[in-house]
C-alpha cells in the first residue's frame, strides 16, 4: 500500500534528520560550554595572579615600614598597605576557594588593612608607633612573606582551582586545614577599629539587671505590643544578646515578632507590619507630632532624655530615630527607632540594639575650646546654619565630645564635627533628602 | 516485503512520534531562571510577557507562564512589528521595548547608605532562597548578608557577599534572576533598616537538607522556620 511505503521511508528519514540535528546542536551547545570554561578558567587565574602580585607588594610596603624613619614616609607607606589590603581583600573574595579554608586568612588580609589605617590617624596625630606597634607590625610582616611565598609556589606548580565552586564545596573545610584550629594560624591584632576583633566580639553595655524567667519577658512583651494584639512564646535566641523571642498576630491579622532580652527584659526589637503604604514626608507640623508620639512611648518604656534625630517615612510607617541627650550633648550611639503606623499613630516597631550594645555612664570635661574657635575650624566653603554639641564615636571603642555644626554650600548640605578639646575636624556627613526622609553618609 | 499488522504500523508511528517528542524537547530552554526568555522558559517573568502580548493582540493563547510555541510565535510578530532581531528570544532589546525588566524589581531610594541596587539584589536573594518562609524569617536571611558584610570574614559589599562564588545555591542556579515580591522587598528594607532577627549570625542552614559537616558544626544561635542560623 502506498501510505506503508511511503511511512517506511518518511519515518526513517524523519528520525535521521532529528538525529543528525541533536548531534549538531549538541556540538554547537559543546563548544558553546568550553568557551564559557576557558573564559572562567583565564578569570579565575588572573585573580590568582593578580592576587599574588598585590601580596607581594603588602609585604614590601610592611618591610619598609619597619624600618622608615620620618613620618611622612610612615603615613604614605600605610596608605599603600591600607590600599594593597583593601585590593587583596577584593580579589580573595572573587576566587573560587572554600570560605572554610579561607575565612582567617580573608580576615587577617582586612585587619591589617584597617589596623594600618588606625595607625594613619596615630601619625597624623602626632604620635609615634608603641612598642606593641612594631611587635605587632613585625609579626604581620612575617605572616605576609609566608602567605605571599605560598600562593606563588602554587601559582607556579599550577595548585590552583580555577573551576566553579559549588556551595557544597564553599562550606567544606579541606584536610590540611582541618587540623590546625585556624586561631592559631595567624597573629592576633589588637588594635581599634570596624574590623578588630574588638567589633565582632563587643559585650552590650547597656543591658542592665537580672535575669528573668520567660513568663515574666512575655508579660513585658504584652505591654509593649499594640492594642488587641496577641502574642505567645516562639523560640530562645542565642545570639548577641540572648532573648526569649514571641510571634502572633494583630487584631487585624498581621504578624507581630517580639525580642526580649534573658538579662533585665528589655525590648531588644518589636517588629509588626504597617496597615497601609503610605509614603512621603509629611509636613513640619505633623513630623514634630509623630515625634512627640515617639518620645511619649519610649518614655512610657523606660527610655527619658531620648530625642529625635532623624526620620524616614515610607512604607506606611514613621521610622524615627532617637538618640540620648546628656547635658546638652546629643549621643548619636545611643539610639532607638520606633516605628509609628501612619494611618493611626500605633506603634508597630521599635528596635533598641544601638541603645543596649553603647548606653552606660559617661563622664565628659567641660569643652576645651569656645563654639566660636570651633566655628572657626570649619571650612570657609560652608556656611553655617546650626550648631550644638554631640557625642560622637571615633572609633569603635572611644567616644568623643564634639561641636555640631549644620551647614551648606549650594545645594548640598553638611554636617561637620569638630573636637570640643582639640578643636580636629573628626568627621563631615553628607545630607541626603530624599522623598521619604534624610540620610546621612 | 514483511506483511505488518495494522496494529504494527500504528505502534511504530506512536514509537517515532514519541522519539522525535523526546528529542526535541533536548532542544528547549532549561528551568533556569534566565535574564532572557526562550522557548520553554516558564515562570512570573513568562506571565508578564504573555499577558503584555495578550493586551496588545500578538497573543492568543492561554496566560499560563509556560513560554510554548504559540508564545514563541507571538514574540516574533512583536519583533517583527518593531524592527527587532526576529528570533522569538525575548532578550535586552526585545524586553526594553515590551516594557520589562527581565529579573529586576520595582526600586525605591535605599536606606543607611546603601543604594537602591542593593536593595534590589538584596529581595532577590530574600525571594530565591526564603520565599516560602515567615517574614521575620525572610528578614532574617537578609540579616545574615548584611551582617557578612560588617564581618571581616567576608567582602565587603551587599554584591560581594551575595555573588562569592559558591556562597549562596541561587546564584548558580539562576533563581537570583526571578523578580522579587513585594514581601521580599519589604523585608530586605527592613533589614536595611537594622532589624536583625538573628542577633549577629553569619551562616544558616535547612538541618533537613543539609548533610555538610563544617557548617553543623557551627553553633546555633536561633530556629526561624525552616533555617537555623549559626555564628
Amino acid at each position: 500500500m502506498n501510505a506503508k511505503k511511503t511511512l517506511a521511508i518518511v519515518i526513517p528519514v524523519l528520525l535521521a534528520a532529528a538525529l543528525i540535528g541533536t548531534a549538531s546542536w549538541a556540538v554547537s551547545e559543546s563548544k558553546r560550554a568550553d568557551t564559557y570554561a576557558s573564559a572562567t578558567d583565564a578569570m579565575y587565574r588572573r585573580t590568582y595572579m593578580e592576587l599574588s602580585e598585590n601580596l607581594g607588594n603588602l609585604e614590601l610596603s610592611l618591610n619598609k615600614l619597619m624600618v622608615t624613619g620620618t613620618q611622612s614616609r610612615m603615613v604614605l607607606l600605610l596608605d599603600d598597605i591600607w590600599r594593597y589590603s583593601g585590593a587583596c581583600s577584593s580579589l580573595i573574595s572573587q576566587l573560587p576557594v572554600s570560605h572554610a579554608d579561607t575565612l582567617e586568612l580573608s580576615s587577617f588580609i582586612t585587619r591589617v588593612g584597617d589596623y594600618a589605617r588606625t595607625l594613619t590617624k596615630k601619625v597624623l596625630g602626632g604620635q609615634m608607633f608603641s612598642s606593641d606597634d612594631s611587635s605587632q607590625l613585625s609579626s604581620l610582616h612575617q605572616k605576609c612573606v609566608e602567605i605571599s611565598n605560598e600562593l606563588t609556589t602554587r601559582i607556579a606548580n599550577g595548585d590552583i582551582y580555577c573551576d566553579i565552586l559549588d556551595n557544597e564545596a564553599y562550606y567544606t573545610q579541606s584536610e590540611e586545614f582541618a587540623d590546625n584550629e585556624g586561631t592559631e594560624q595567624f597573629p592576633t591584632l589588637i588594635y581599634d577599629g570596624p574590623f578588630s576583633e574588638g567589633v565582632e566580639k563587643a559585650e552590650p553595655k547597656g543591658l542592665t539587671g537580672d535575669e528573668v524567667d520567660q513568663d515574666t519577658a512575655l508579660e513585658k512583651a504584652k505591654e509593649l505590643i499594640p492594642e488587641g494584639a496577641n502574642i505567645e512564646f516562639d523560640t530562645d535566641s542565642d545570639g548577641s544578646i540572648p532573648a526569649f523571642d514571641f510571634t502572633g498576630s494583630t487584631e487585624d491579622g498581621r504578624n507581630i515578632y517580639v525580642s526580649i532580652s534573658r538579662q533585665g527584659g528589655h525590648v531588644i526589637w518589636m517588629m509588626a507590619s504597617p496597615k497601609s503604604d503610605i509614603s512621603g514626608i509629611p509636613d513640619d507640623n505633623e513630623i514634630q507630632r509623630l515625634n512627640d508620639i515617639g518620645k511619649e512611648y519610649l518614655s512610657s518604656i523606660g527610655y527619658e532624655n531620648m530625642v529625635p534625630t532623624y526620620g524616614q517615612y515610607t512604607n506606611g510607617a514613621a521610622i524615627i530615630n532617637y538618640a540620648f541627650e546628656l547635658d546638652g550633648a546629643i549621643v548619636y550611639n545611643d539610639l532607638v527607632k520606633v516605628w509609628i503606623d501612619r494611618t493611626d499613630d500605633s506603634i508597630i516597631g521599635i528596635d533598641a540594639r544601638n541603645y543596649l550594645f553603647s548606653h552606660t555612664e559617661r563622664d565628659f570635661d567641660e569643652p576645651a575650646i569656645s563654639m566660636e574657635e570651633a566655628e572657626a575650624m570649619v571650612s570657609g566653603n560652608l556656611t553655617i546654619d546650626d550648631q550644638g554639641l554631640a557625642i560622637v564615636p571615633i572609633t569603635p571603642q572611644t567616644e568623643a565630645l564634639c561641636y555640631e555644626f549644620k551647614c551648606s554650600a549650594g545645594d548640598n548640605d553638611y554636617i561637620v564635627y569638630i573636637d570640643a578639646m582639640t578643636g580636629d575636624e573628626v568627621n563631615i556627613y553628607l545630607v541626603i533628602h530624599s522623598e521619604e526622609g534624610t540620610l546621612t553618609v | 516485503m514483511k506483511k505488518h499488522t495494522p496494529s504494527g504500523v500504528k505502534l511504530k508511528m506512536a514509537l517515532t512520534l514519541m522519539l522525535l517528542a523526546a528529542l526535541l524537547l533536548a532542544h528547549t530552554g532549561t528551568a533556569l531562571a534566565a535574564t532572557v526568555l526562550r522557548y520553554g522558559s516558564r515562570g512570573d517573568q513568562v506571565y508578564t510577557l504573555q499577558t503584555k502580548l495578550k493586551r496588545w493582540g500578538y497573543y492568543s493563547g492561554s496566560v499560563d507562564g509556560i513560554y510554548g510555541y504559540q508564545t514563541y510565535t507571538a514574540v516574533k510578530s512583536f519583533q517583527r512589528k518593531n524592527g527587532l532581531t526576529v528570533d522569538g528570544i525575548v532578550g535586552p532589546a526585545t524586553s526594553a521595548a515590551l516594557g520589562m525588566t527581565l529579573g529586576s524589581a520595582s526600586t525605591s531610594s535605599g536606606s543607611g547608605g546603601y543604594s537602591s541596587n542593593d536593595l534590589n539584589l538584596l529581595a532577590r536573594l530574600i525571594y530565591g532562597e526564603a520565599r516560602g518562609e515567615s517574614y521575620k524569617g525572610q528578614v532574617a536571611v537578609a540579616a545574615v548578608v548584611l551582617n557578612r558584610v560588617r564581618s571581616s570574614k567576608f567582602p565587603n559589599s551587599i554584591a560581594g557577599v551575595i555573588y562569592q562564588s559558591g556562597a549562596f545555591s541561587v546564584v548558580a542556579d539562576g533563581q537570583i534572576n526571578l523578580s522579587p515580591d513585594q514581601t521580599a522587598i519589604n523585608a530586605a528594607r527592613d533589614a536595611m533598616n537594622g532589624w536583625d532577627p538573628t542577633g549577629g549570625c553569619l551562616y544558616y542552614y535547612n538541618p533537613a537538607k543539609t548533610t555538610n559537616k563544617w557548617m553543623l558544626s557551627r553553633p546555633i544561635s536561633v530556629r526561624i522556620g525552616q533555617h537555623v542560623f549559626c555564628k
